[in-house]
Formats: C-alpha cells, structure tokens, sequence
C-alpha cells in the first residue's frame, strides 16, 4: 500500500504532500488517503482534532485591465470554499462571516453577503496593482492593470 | 460607481471600493517635463532676466525634490500611491 503523507509545520498547517517509500510514524507526518494526496484542497489546510479542516478563497474579476481615469472600475467578487476534508457530521465546518482584502498595503474587511463579498477597484495612477484576500487558510490573488489613458 | 459621477451629484448605488489616487510626484514631473519641452521649442530669450533664471532654478530643485521622494520610496520598498477606502458603511 502506497504511504501517502500530509507534512505540518509547528502551526499544524499542512505545508507539504508527500509519497514515501516506506511507512514513517511522525508528530509532523499524518497517513492520507489516495483521494486526498489526489486533492488539490488539502495543502495550506490545517490539521485540527484528527481532521484538515480550512477555507479557501476564490477571486473572480468582470475585467483584469481598467482605465487609469478614476471612473472605469474592475469589480471583484470572492467567495469561501470549504475545504475541510471530513464528512459533516464528524466535524463542523467553520463559518467565515467576512473576507479580509489588501491592496498595496491597505487593508479592508468586507461581510459576506449570500456567499460573496464583492469590492470594485478604480485608478487615476497607471501600473499593475495586485489584490489578495489574507484572512483565509488559502488565500488568492489577482492582478489589475490599470492602464494609462494618454 | 463611478466617483466622477458621484461627485457631480448623480446618486448611484454604494459599494466597498478602492480608488488608488493619482500620484503626485507623477503629476508633478510630468508638469516639469512639459514646462522644460516648451521651453526646448521656444526660441532663446533675447533678455536672460532674473525671473527667468529663478524660474529655471526652481524647476530644476523641483525636479531633484521628485526624484529623491522616487528614491526614497524604492528604498523603503513604500508604494508610490495609497489607495482609499470607501465604504459601504453607513448605508
């Protein structure tokens, strides 16, 4: 049987996914399934009482290039994707109330509202600008260009 | 929205928004490199006065004020332009 291993670091977050040749009885190593070695899910979960629970966020954007004028705007959409790999009834899955969004420093919390929290860009400063969500487990990324209007 | 239309009084439905504002050091050097192509395209003063020479003067430690802010900013790794927050709050 092939030994699948999810490796933690000291937070109990999982920071790599390993197939090893031999079985290994670890504090940082636990045994995984082939269908969560196979899950794109389980790294940057983390490991709490005997389940990788986490969420992760998905960034969406109606445009990725806008006009440097100060009126043309990028809007941006995110939502939270469970990605705890346990069946419901054994564990709870955690709720995120809002989403936390930082751009060149800036930070912002938006609330969820029906599953989304949606925030809209504009730019009178050309350059490429990149918007993240940090409060999450897995966090994501886009980037914007704000394009110059002369 | 649209901040332009908001400010010109036409009410729109709020949202959380960032604006990243236009940068001054930008605006500013832009103005210098205007002035200074203006005065490439001018034929040379028959009289150098002292206002002419103080103008000059001025844009040239303008321009090295700009340039040493661009500096610094790199140096410290600061962005050039901080955005603004406007919030759905109080909706």
């Amino acid at each position: 049987m092939p030994n699948y291993y999810a490796q933690l670091n000291k937070a109990g977050k999982v920071i790599g996914i390993s197939q090893l040749a031999g079985e290994v009885v670890s504090e940082g190593l636990i045994p995984i399934s082939v269908e969560q070695y196979e899950s794109e899910n389980l790294l940057m979960s983390r490991y709490e009482n005997g389940a990788f629970i986490g969420q992760k966020a998905v960034l969406e954007a109606d445009k990725s290039v806008i006009i440097a004028d100060g009126s043309d705007m990028v809007i941006l959409r995110a939502s939270v994707i469970d990605i705890s790999s346990v069946s419901q009834d054994t564990a709870k899955a955690e709720v995120i109330q809002d989403i936390t969004f930082e751009l060149n420093g800036v930070q912002q919390t938006v609330p969820l509202i029906n599953g989304y929290a949606e925030i809209s860009i504009s730019s009178e400063e050309p350059g490429e600008y990149v918007i993240r969500t940090v409060n999450l487990d897995y966090n994501a990324e886009l980037l914007v260009v704000a394009a110059d209007v002369s | 929205m649209s901040l332009k239309k908001e400010a010109a009084g036409k009410p729109e439905p709020k949202r959380n928004h960032f604006h990243i504002p236009a940068n001054p050091d930008r605006l500013k050097a832009k103005e210098l490199q205007e002035r200074h192509t203006k005065r490439l395209n001018n034929s040379k003063p028959v009289e150098m006065t002292n206002e002419i020479i103080y103008e000059l003067l001025m844009d040239v430690l303008a321009k090295q004020e700009v340039l040493e802010r661009k500096l610094d900013n790199m140096m410290s790794g600061k962005p050039a332009v901080t955005p603004q927050w406007i919030s759905r709050d109080g909706l």
